[in-house]
């Protein structure tokens, strides 16, 4: 086994909406009037490899658009510390 | 050794209350030895498939303590395809000559749920929210009507077909024809499948009773001969559910695979197949799945669908029971539910719901989680 370092950007290859809580567990994220639906779909990084992720957007997809990856608040801990994951957003935009 | 169904029984998919899953095989089972006209004592083996249920074959302790090998069978959605390719593959081996494949579940509403790392997935992989099956659907028919030029129409279409059939078949647990508005304007779940585009996890039981194909006539006029049913699972590069990541080079799923191995076994054709019985996880899976059983090219599933070509009276007649849209996906029962409606077609015994022009060659297909894909096929 060895580290190998992927790309941050690739281009989009499928992708869907998570539009109701997944079942909890093993989802440890905000459920309830707290969920807020998220994009998934997978990444196609440099030609390397695919790779399944949680996308900024659940709108304005597209397969074959180029996507970088971003680091997003997921949920707030019980000592209330800020947990982070990381999703892929298009390519310039916010 | 050939193979032969010579008796069907099915408990009614659905939620049934207190009723167990055990009492609901048990009654599935007292069916099919009724309907092949032979009694407990002379089955000689069984095969039970089951998810929530640990010991399915504890249901001899309803009908009878004989001493029979009989074995549990889980293997995900394509656990009752098992049970059944096991109990043939018993006779075919010479072993015994008259056995029973039962399949029996009873889940809870809502999707199904489980530890990751129980399907060799990372824990990360449940905590962000991707480690379950509906968003998978979802990628694969979003990315699959991109690809072939298939619209959210033809998804409705389908859906309402299949609760069309559902209202012909007393034993399907949704009974309500629904209009395609009402299907497209449903809740969205996954984008683009919407909440009437699902079927449900529910209850519900399915029996067959196996047979040396040379000895059925001694139990029915009309042996329905088991001319293929193998599994397959997922090769690397395969799309499939729970892949965290996926190689870059593609390959086909194993529903594919396995298709192509029956029909070269059966020494049959897709044309030469008048009733077909496909996974309807959701609308677009049936979809797909015609294609990739060998039934129509990529995309030509529009046309099929527009002109009526997969209901009851078209040229391809696809879960007239209703499939698991109307009958829900009780997950060890699913796929011998498919061989009963497919039997009753063949011996012209399916009632309001009877696929016209004598039906000689039928087909079934499960497809689910983590990969696994179960074809059978039967004819006259």
């Amino acid at each position: 086994m060895a580290t190998h370092l992927l790309s941050r950007r690739g281009r989009l290859w499928a992708w869907t909406t998570q539009e109701f809580p997944p079942p909890a567990p093993p989802y440890a994220g905000p459920t309830g009037a707290a969920f807020v639906p998220f994009g998934v779909g997978y990444v196609a990084l440099a030609d390397e490899v695919r790779v399944e992720a949680r996308l900024t957007k659940t709108t304005g997809l597209k397969v074959g658009m180029d996507m970088e990856l971003v680091l997003v608040p997921f949920r707030t801990d019980g000592d209330g510390n800020e947990v982070m994951t990381f999703a892929f957003r298009p390519v310039g935009e916010a | 050794m050939d193979v032969a169904i010579v008796g069907v029984g099915l408990h009614p998919f659905g939620r049934f209350g207190d009723r167990t899953g055990i009492d609901m095989g048990a009654i599935a089972i007292r069916r099919a030895l009724a309907d092949a006209g032979v009694e407990w004592r002379d089955i000689q083996f069984g095969f039970a498939g089951s998810y929530e249920i640990d010991n399915p074959d504890a249901v001899v302790a309803l009908l009878g303590l004989t001493g029979i090998p009989f074995t549990n069978v889980y293997n995900g959605c394509a656990t009752a395809a098992s049970v059944l390719a096991l109990a043939a593959d018993t006779i075919r081996l010479g072993e015994h000559d008259l056995g029973i494949a039962v399949g029996m579940d009873k889940h809870l509403p809502g999707a199904f749920s489980s530890d990751p790392r129980l399907y060799a997935c990372p824990s990360w992989y449940g905590e962000v929210g991707q480690f379950l099956t509906p968003k998978f659907f979802g990628m694969k028919i979003n990315k699959y009507m991109d690809d072939h030029g298939i619209s959210a129409r033809t998804l409705a279409r389908v859906a309402a077909k299949n609760y069309r059939n559902g209202a012909r078949n007393p034993n399907a647990f949704r009974r309500k024809p629904m209009s395609e508005e009402e299907i497209l304007g449903s809740r969205m779940l996954n984008h683009p499948l919407t909440q009437y585009m699902f079927c449900s996890p529910d209850e519900g039981a399915a029996a067959v009773v196996v047979c040396r194909a040379d000895r059925a006539h001694r139990y029915t006029d009309k042996p329905i001969y088991l001319r293929a049913s193998l599994v397959r699972t997922r090769r690397l590069g395969a799309f499939e559910v729970h892949s965290p990541w996926l190689p870059i080079e593609e390959t086909v799923g194993p529903t594919v695979d396995a298709s192509r191995a029956a029909f070269e076994k059966a020494g049959i054709g897709p044309k030469d197949v008048g009733v077909i019985q496909l996974q309807d996880t959701d609308a677009g899976a049936e979809v797909i799945h015609l294609a990739e059983n060998g039934f129509c090219a990529d995309g030509d599933q529009e046309r099929l669908v527009a002109d009526g070509e997969l209901e009851i009276g078209g040229r391809l007649p696809v879960n007239t029971d209703g499939g698991l849209l109307a009958n829900g996906e009780p997950i060890g029962a699913s796929g011998l539910r498919q061989v009963h409606e497919v039997v009753l077609q063949l011996r012209g015994q399916a009632g309001e719901r009877q696929v016209p022009g004598e039906p000689k060659v039928g087909y079934t297909q499960l497809y689910g989680a983590p990969g696994v894909a179960g074809v059978s096929i039967l004819s006259l």
